[in-house]
């Protein structure tokens, strides 16, 4: 999991797991929250 | 379409679950099964035209060998089939009015059987028989999006298929973040947040309300792009398979040849190999093959004066750059480490506004428009 694997680089196995528990636990809340957001209008062009 | 939906959440959870408790000897029918529930379910219009370009890329490309006139007449007749589509529907902002859509995925779909005819044509592949070249067309993640992933490094996953729990790692993060660039950065951020701040600029300050909006424009599109493509990517690693990467940081690149190295690859990639070269083969002329893949990935877009006026100014950029370079060659050389850097972060600047800008010109229906947007950015107020 490239997270874990960068973060592992800079801390201890144990903090490393918490902080991408916690991050992708932040991330995931984001997403639910925001996807009920207006949607934007993603037409890029005519596919 | 858009993987932000209920829909696609469902099918990125079921696809990978049936398909790692299917016998192996069964997968690629679950792939298979999966598209084509998933297009019938969407638009069953674009599965018939899409099976029906599937059965011609196979009717043309069988066999021990194939010839040069096969070769041709199947790559006609697919970009035949694609251009008619993009002609008929009429494009956003054309002047024809039309019922007619674009099949689903047919832009990406296309792409990949010409591909598949063109490496069978040079002696690239040999014939992998209907079900894996079904299984690699109708390859669900990407299907829709693209990437345009490549037959070799399909067929390669395809062999040595086995379950690994890494797999489930790396694709729920790559759609964890895929998922966060649309709905949290793209839609949420850039969309509200930048709109409205640009709505609360005042009469006297146009040209302000002209570059707000072209940098809202640059970097949502560059979000849900690559979003997309994240999810594409960390769908297929469910499934076992590792998808070419279509992005790589494009807006830290220091000028429009680099850019377009790492902005949409998958499809560079494909219009390098089987644009690129083959205008080049003929004229003999690096600029006149630039522009022309350039030209010709702007029309893929959508065959209108507007993505021809993109593709031309692009390509006649990445001339002039090349050109360009040779003349800095004859400069004097750059010494300090500092004025270096500062040189490189002005590059990145000047570049990644003139490919902004370049996609708020496209958003424009007629050159007048274009003209008039760059005018209102100039003299509109700050």
């Amino acid at each position: 999991m490239w997270t874990y694997n960068f973060l592992r680089r800079h801390l201890p196995e144990r903090a490393a797991f918490f902080v991408t528990a916690i991050w992708f636990g932040l991330l995931i809340a984001l997403v639910i929250h925001t996807a009920f957001e207006p949607q934007a209008d993603f037409r890029y062009a005519n596919f | 379409m858009s993987y932000l939906s209920l829909f696609w959440l469902a099918t990125i959870t079921v696809v990978p679950v049936v398909f790692w408790a299917a016998p192996a000897r069964y997968r690629f029918f679950v792939l298979i099964g999966a598209t084509a529930a998933a297009l019938a379910y969407l638009d069953p219009n674009s599965l018939v035209t899409l099976v029906a370009l599937t059965a011609l890329t196979r009717a043309l490309s069988r066999g021990q060998s194939v010839s040069g006139a096969r070769a041709a007449l199947a790559t006609a007749a697919i970009a035949a089939v694609l251009v008619g589509f993009k002609i008929a529907s009429g494009g956003i902002g054309g002047d024809v009015a039309t019922d007619i859509a674009i099949p689903l995925g047919l832009s990406y779909y296309a792409l990949r059987c010409i591909h598949f005819v063109l490496e069978r044509y040079k002696g690239r592949i040999e014939d992998p028989g209907g079900r894996d070249l079904i299984s690699y067309l109708f390859f669900v993640p990407t299907i829709f999006i693209g990437p345009i992933h490549r037959f070799p490094d399909f067929s390669r996953d395809l062999r040595r298929h086995r379950w690994d729990p890494a797999f489930l790692a790396e694709g729920l993060e790559r759609i964890i973040y895929g998922l966060f660039k649309i709905a949290f950065l793209a839609n949420f951020v850039v969309a509200n947040l930048m709109d409205s701040a640009r709505i609360n600029l005042g009469p006297d300050q146009a040209g302000a309300a002209v570059y707000a909006a072209m940098v809202g424009i640059g970097v949502n599109l560059y979000l849900q792009f690559s979003g997309h493509s994240d999810i594409a990517i960390g769908f297929a690693r469910l499934l076992g398979f590792r998808v070419m990467e279509n992005f790589n940081w494009p807006y830290l690149k220091t000028n429009i040849s680099e850019f377009w190295r790492a902005w949409h690859i998958s499809l560079t990639s494909w219009s390098r190999e089987y644009v690129y070269t083959g205008v080049v083969a003929l004229t003999r002329s690096p600029a006149l093959g630039a522009i022309a893949t350039l030209v010709a990935i702007g029309l893929w877009h959508e065959i209108s004066l507007r993505y021809l006026i993109w593709g031309a100014y692009h390509g006649l950029a990445i001339v002039a750059w090349q050109r360009f370079q040779g003349l800095k060659r004859l400069g004097p050389e750059v010494r300090s480490t500092a004025l270096r850097r500062l040189l490189e972060v002005l590059s990145v600047i000047l570049t990644v506004h003139f490919v902004w800008l370049g996609f708020l010109l496209v958003r424009q229906d007629s050159l007048a428009e274009m003209g008039s947007v760059i005018v209102q950015m100039f003299t509109g107020g700050w």
